[in-house]
């Protein structure tokens, strides 16, 4: 039924959300495009796999989420400091080509630990569906939206109204003078990218949940997330979410019309389309590649 | 420049690239067979090194989607094998002019995007054509190809193309850096802008660095189909290839004509040979060397080798009580 696709395909942009944010944040923060964004998902996801399984931790998933969190903040943030700040002052490329490694990396460390095998997070609702206005929509589903509205309400509210907002904004529009100001570009850089971590974690799980990871996972989550931050445009928030309505409903509409085995080329066509028509975007400031 | 050269000077180039060609072709004789097929892998990764050299490299657009072309290389060749009586020669090279065909095409939308939009854009290019690839039933889905055996050359045949096409591929580079072509792309590499206002054509330049990226790129797909006899999409159109070539290039030093051939040498010989039984370690610590290279020494091991060498100079020089100058790493690409 179309109507419930168009539902569907709605809630599912909340998921893509999540996939997005982090990464739209770290562009718009310092420039950085960071290709290994798609992995920081997975890993995050198969830390809580870890936790939940391994380590006997029998909560939610996304309970487990409060653990894992502050690792990967921490983690990110490291990295940022340790690998990529340095990088920055040499241009667009010199980091690209870091997370390019961070990418390699982590992808085969979760391929050593965990094997290649496809795992899925359990959680209680992960396939049980209820009914609004006649459609049928995963739990899970709703789930994941609501979280990524509370996480975009989160970041706009944090950025425009919060003294650690506005240094961020300070930083991403000018560096230079924002350190004059006595703003530790640095540290606030490395924190974006913990916070991009984390919400990555976040968006992992949910992934975890309504289908299923496998450690290369990342590349093909990584190009979902360019494809809602490049319809949705830079610096700006509600951008995002609303691109990743369109593009879940794309897919799911596309779903229903081709087969499910389409849904995903649709989405790779959608944003070379996208990239080819309007390379800035549809939404949000005008901004030079 | 190469037109204000004396002539002898402008075809320096040539007995040594005959010589070497020679050396290398006539490994067949001497070599065991186990080593003939190592170096058919090396040959291949050395093409396929130079063919993200020239475009990432010396056009300076960090491209996502080379193995798309590899891809593309490997089933032209399988189809017109089963599908077609051609000879096997001629079918390789049609590979290598179906990959050009198809980057000419990408190059429609991607080289409207700059910097590292044109990365994304090309990894969806690739992930498209890979998607595609998987549901296609024309071309076997997601179970590939089998190639008729009695048609694939003998492994010394393959190694012999696969040799010709590194050497092509590495003397192309070497001439690009010389060339008008290549000074024409690199041009448009340090600043697009600048260029386009001299008249260069940003966008002819780029595609055509691209399609000669691809082609290359093709050719050596086609013999790493011809080589392994069974193909299919989930490997053949995988990103691993990608991975190897830009990881090989930064790491010998990119834009010049030796970095992707001694970084083929570290990655492949260095890690990934000795690694065999444990592949994912091998990865992680090809991922690792390329992340330490970026941050220590981002002009690849040919510039830190040259940097130290120069240094070593200076500072004997110095203490030696000589007026030294600066060294100039830079001077000999």
């Amino acid at each position: 039924m179309t109507f419930q696709s168009i539902v569907n395909g709605m809630l599912l942009g909340g998921l893509y959300t999540t996939l997005a944010l982090g990464l739209s944040l770290v562009f718009s923060v310092m420039r950085l495009v960071n290709v290994a964004h798609g992995d920081l998902l997975t890993g995050g996801a198969y830390l809580v796999y870890y936790a939940t399984t391994t380590l006997g931790l029998h909560v939610d998933p996304l309970v487990a989420l409060v653990f894992v969190i502050p690792v990967v903040f921490v983690v990110g943030y490291v990295l940022q400091r340790g690998i990529l700040t340095p990088l920055l002052r040499s241009g667009m490329e010199a980091p690209l080509v870091a997370t390019f490694g961070l990418s390699i990396v982590i992808q085969s460390l979760l391929t050593s630990v965990f094997t290649g095998n496809t795992v899925s997070l359990s959680a209680s609702y992960e396939a049980t569906g209820i009914t609004i206005l006649g459609a049928n929509v995963r739990v899970v589903y709703l789930i994941a939206f609501a979280i990524a509205a509370v996480l975009v309400a989160g970041t706009h509210v944090i950025l425009s109204r919060t003294t650690f907002g506005r240094a961020l904004r300070a930083t991403s529009t000018d560096p230079d003078t924002a350190a004059t100001m006595g703003i530790n570009v640095d540290r606030q850089h490395a924190i974006a990218f913990g916070v991009a971590a984390a919400m990555a974690a976040v968006g992992g799980v949910l992934v975890g949940v309504a289908f299923s990871l496998t450690p290369t996972e990342g590349t093909s989550l990584l190009i979902m997330g360019f494809a809602v931050v490049v319809l949705g445009g830079l610096g700006s928030v509600a951008g995002t979410m609303l691109a990743a309505v369109v593009i879940g409903i794309t897919q799911s509409l596309s779903a229903q019309l081709l087969g499910g085995q389409y849904a995903d080329l649709t989405v790779y066509l959608f944003l070379i389309a996208v990239l080819a028509v309007r390379p800035t975007g549809f939404f949000g400031r005008p901004e030079i590649a | 420049m190469i037109a204000s050269m004396p002539t002898v000077r402008r075809f320096a180039w040539l007995p040594f690239t005959a010589a070497a060609l020679a050396f290398l072709l006539s490994a067949t004789s001497w070599a065991s067979p186990y080593d003939v097929s190592l170096y058919f892998t090396v040959m291949t990764l050395v093409a396929l090194a130079q063919s993200w050299n020239i475009i990432g490299g010396l056009g300076g657009q960090f491209s996502l989607a080379n193995h798309a072309f590899v891809g593309v290389g490997a089933y032209t060749v399988a189809m017109l094998l089963l599908k077609t009586g051609i000879p096997v020669t001629i079918a390789i090279v049609a590979a290598g002019f179906l990959s050009a065909v198809v980057a000419a095409i990408a190059a429609l939308p991607l080289f409207r995007l700059r910097g590292v939009y044109f990365s994304v854009g090309s990894l969806a290019v690739a992930l498209a054509i890979q998607a595609w690839m998987i549901n296609w039933n024309y071309t076997g889905a997601s179970t590939g190809l089998n190639i008729p055996i009695a048609q694939i050359p003998q492994s010394d045949g393959l190694y012999r193309i696969a040799t010709i096409l590194a050497v092509g591929a590495t003397l192309g580079v070497y001439l690009l850096l010389r060339g008008q072509f290549g000074l024409r792309l690199m041009a448009v590499r340090d600043d697009e802008d600048a260029a386009t206002g001299l008249g260069v054509r940003g966008f002819a330049v780029k595609a055509a660095a691209l399609m000669l990226s691809a082609f290359i790129a093709g050719v050596a797909g086609a013999l790493i189909a011809l080589n392994q006899i069974s193909i299919e999409p989930t490997t053949m159109f995988g990103l691993g290839f990608t991975v190897n070539m830009i990881v090989m290039a930064i790491v010998g030093g990119l834009g010049t004509t030796w970095g992707p051939v001694i970084g083929v040498l570290v990655v492949y010989e260095g890690i990934q040979q000795q690694l065999q039984s444990s592949p994912s370690l091998s990865a992680i610590l090809t991922g690792a060397l390329l992340i330490v290279i970026i941050r220590f020494a981002p002009g690849g091991l040919l510039d830190l080798a040259r940097r130290v060498k120069s240094l070593a100079a200076h500072g004997w020089r110095r203490s030696h009580g000589e007026d030294s100058g600066t060294p100039n790493p830079s001077a000999v690409r």
